[in-house]
């Protein structure tokens, strides 16, 4: 006999998971809120407030808009890349991350819009500001570089710096009022997180029963998307 | 960034799940993948509370908008990328959740530099009553997003809009 979930039932399992069932006061605890969605994904429109406060908000109404950042830049509790969009992500699933810093890699590394038409040594320079600087955003090229400023100014840097971050070579090293600071990858990822590597069916075993336990229950399509 | 063939083959091939069966919300019955904790999961889900929720349009509740529609027949889309004119509701509109029930969708709009939020649309949806209770909780609902910004819900002789 097929289990069969009534639709009021499927609507409430879903509620739950999702944290939206509970009455949403008590102590806040970031990181358990992000945990138990999986990922929190961040976004530069404030039109109340920005979307992650909302979204954290709405599980716990006691939440500030200042509780969140530290995790990212101070505590290293998060690290920041792409789901769907980009996201913060607890900081223990960084070894269960490196199919999505290579496959992202690889797509803007083949892409056409990220082209940048700088060579390789520029793109170098780049990583190499940061490495002698430290963190840095994508205001410091365009407005550091002295007689560079026409080609710095355009995009092609941003772009550099982009897909850098994709691949997992730079890596957000806090926000300031939503702005990114890149840093080296091996700067902002704890040593003790670096050396450890999983199979990538076991990334892939590991990241279906993530997502289809945040989700209830979930058609094929339904996992993917998460 | 996985593929549609990797997740399929994964859910063939994986022990640990078991597959079910959800009613969507036109009555009509679909398959579905779960954990095979899902019935102790079950047992332990409650009722949603009463409260009404202003929700927002990244909120991994709304996420996939084809579950979401499914799930609950709640129509939704985000028309920030959609030019003015062609835009059915707003640039930055928010499900109303109710229990388990998406009742309506608002437009806020927080300004910080006059301390001030503000409703510039709403839209209850179909089937919808919008009675004083229902509009008492939107009313405490917003009061609290503005604490939030950190502004007040500015009212215009005890009407919202």
């Amino acid at each position: 006999m097929v289990l069969r979930l009534n639709n009021r039932d499927a609507r409430r399992l879903w509620l739950t998971t999702t944290g939206l069932a509970a009455t949403p006061t008590g102590p806040v605890d970031v990181m358990a809120l992000i945990r138990a969605l999986g990922f929190l994904q961040i976004d530069t429109v404030r039109n109340v407030t920005r979307a992650h406060h909302h979204i954290l908000w709405s599980r716990n109404q006691n939440y500030r808009e200042k509780m969140l950042w530290p995790h990212l830049g101070e505590r290293r509790d998060l690290f920041e890349h792409f789901t769907h969009d980009a996201s913060l992500i607890p900081m223990e699933f960084f070894p269960m991350w490196q199919m999505q810093f290579a496959r992202l890699g690889a797509r803007f590394a083949n892409s056409r819009w990220y082209k940048t038409g700088m060579g390789r040594d520029e793109v170098r320079a780049v990583y190499q500001r940061i490495e002698m600087e430290g963190p840095l955003s994508t205001h410091a090229f365009d407005t550091k570089i002295e007689g560079k400023r026409e080609m710095w100014a355009r995009p092609p840097h941003k772009k550099a710096l982009e897909k850098m971050w994709y691949g997992g070579e730079l890596a957000t090293a806090y926000r300031e009022n939503f702005v990114k600071y890149y840093d080296l990858a091996d700067r902002v990822f704890p040593q003790r997180l670096r050396g450890v590597s999983h199979s990538t069916e076991m990334q892939i075993d590991w990241l279906c029963t993530q997502a289809l336990k945040r989700l209830g229950f979930a058609s094929v399509g339904e996992i993917k998307r998460f | 960034m996985l593929s549609a063939r990797e997740v399929k083959s994964w859910a063939e091939n994986c022990s640990g799940l078991m597959q079910i069966e959800v009613e969507l919300a036109d009555k009509s019955i679909v398959p579905a993948y779960a954990l095979q904790d899902v019935e102790r999961g079950m047992a332990e889900v409650a009722s949603p509370i009463k409260r009404l929720r202003i929700i927002n349009p990244f909120d991994p509740a709304i996420r996939d908008r084809n579950r979401l529609a499914r799930l609950f027949g709640f129509a939704y889309r985000n028309e920030m990328f959609v030019p003015k004119t062609k835009r059915k509701w707003g640039y930055y509109v928010y499900p109303l959740l109710e229990g388990v029930r998406f009742v309506g969708r608002i437009e806020i709009k927080a300004d910080r530099g006059r301390g001030e939020m503000n409703v510039t649309g709403f839209w209850p949806e179909p089937g919808v009553r919008w009675g004083a209770k229902r509009q008492s909780k939107l009313h405490s609902e917003l009061g609290r997003f503005s604490k939030l910004a950190g502004v007040e819900l500015a009212q215009k002789n005890g009407a919202l809009i």
